[in-house]
């Protein structure tokens, strides 16, 4: 019999935290609140193959990084590009408004979702880029290429130019 | 220098944009949606794998019943008569001709495994008769043919007549009847003329077909030689 102790400590004390990254994925808050569901059931059907209880935040993140990449096709649609950026929390609260919060804002919201997962699990969750190869399934070279185009784009961002295309998450690289 | 700025900037500004999303989260109405949709997975699961072990007996199953005639006997009607002299006879059914039959027009339950062998190893049988017949007008020697046929699993759908070596289609009759129907004995007859007296070899060809377009094929050979007209 399967001991969820574990799983219900992290799914009550690291949450929130969890739904912060989730957040950044989608960029909106029940769509975080969807897929931290859906990586958490994962995690759950899955408690009793994780070797220790440490793992299982861990492996939280990396579910929810799979599933917003690659489930996308059939579950994610819900999700369009808007014209207007994805910053309802921003603009809800002007004083804590700032420009680097408005420039990821503007960063995420015009790139892929694999590319998006990259800048979040490597800058937001300071993993290294091996892990977060590992935890999309692609190469380190790609996680190299992928994180310098995005300080790129963000450099040409904070010069007041805005990308080619920008209006929304180009779905071309996923 | 410039990217470890960019780096620290872009830091900032995800840690946050994270936090910028004051809405609670109410970790126990989440641990009762995920324990639901764990639930909901499991029983999925359970359900696919049930399926997985049900859809190759059920297929099997399926095969079989689409290729047995369920339905009462049909008719062996003439067909459209290719040829204009061939006369088809048809026995009609009025008992089941076999035990095996008689199960199956039951209902697909009452189907069981030896009864399906015994079905299956009902083998098409063909027989060819060639007779003498008068002299055509213009010399040729004339003949009529008649092949009667039994058994099998699906009703006989088509009788050619062909002449060895070459097995030159002499005659081709289709029999218009159904795919389900029962596989009904008949017979069928036809007349034919040749330049020489023979010896000629003929080859009657029987093809039933199931409704799944598998076909039985079975054929009867008749060496015959005009001896002048013959009584049938």
């Amino acid at each position: 019999v399967t001991d969820y102790t574990g799983f219900n400590r992290l799914l009550r004390e690291r949450s929130p935290a969890m739904l912060r990254t989730a957040f950044l994925f989608t960029g909106d808050h029940y769509l975080a609140e969807d897929l931290l569901q859906a990586a958490l059931t994962k995690t759950y059907l899955r408690w009793g193959n994780l070797r220790e209880e440490a793992a299982g935040e861990a492996y939280v993140r990396k579910v929810m990084a799979s599933i917003y990449t690659r489930w996308y096709r059939r579950k994610w649609n819900a999700e369009y590009p808007t014209e207007n950026l994805p910053e309802r929390g921003v603009l809800d609260n002007p004083y804590g408004a700032s420009e680097d919060r408005l420039l990821a804002a503007q960063l995420l919201a015009s790139l892929s979702r694999r590319q998006r997962a990259v800048v979040v699990l490597r800058f937001y969750e300071d993993m290294s880029e091996r892990d977060v190869a590992e935890a999309l399934g692609m190469s380190v070279g790609t996680v190299k290429s992928t994180t310098s185009a995005a300080l790129g784009k963000m450099r040409t961002l904070s010069g007041g130019a805005r990308p080619p295309g920008y209006g929304g998450p180009e779905e071309v690289g996923a | 220098v410039s990217d470890d700025r960019d780096v620290g900037r872009l830091r900032d500004g995800l840690r946050g944009l994270a936090g910028s999303d004051s809405t609670p989260l109410d970790t126990t109405a989440l641990r009762f949606r995920v324990t639901e949709r764990a639930r909901r997975a499991q029983a999925r699961r359970r359900v696919a794998g049930a399926v997985a072990v049900a859809v190759p007996f059920t297929a099997a199953g399926l095969w079989f019943l689409a290729d047995r005639p369920l339905t009462d006997p049909g008719t062996v009607t003439p067909g459209s008569s290719p040829t204009a002299t061939a006369t088809l006879t048809a026995t009609p059914s009025t008992s089941s001709p076999s035990p095996t039959e008689s199960s199956l027009s039951s209902g697909p339950t009452a189907i069981a495994p030896p009864t399906v062998e015994n079905t299956l190893n009902t083998s098409l049988r063909v027989s060819l008769v060639v007779r003498s017949g008068p002299k055509s007008q213009d010399g040729r020697y004339g003949a009529t043919w008649e092949v009667s046929w039994s058994g099998g699993v699906w009703p006989v759908s088509q009788v050619l007549i062909e002449q060895d070596p070459a097995r030159t289609v002499l005659a081709d009759n289709t029999i218009q009847v159904r795919c389900d129907a029962r596989p009904n004995p008949g017979s069928l007859r036809g007349d034919i003329t040749f330049a020489s007296p023979g010896p000629h070899e003929l080859v009657a060809v029987v093809r039933a077909v199931s409704c799944t377009g598998r076909v039985d094929r079975q054929t009867d050979t008749d060496v015959w030689t005009w001896s002048g007209p013959t009584s049938s």
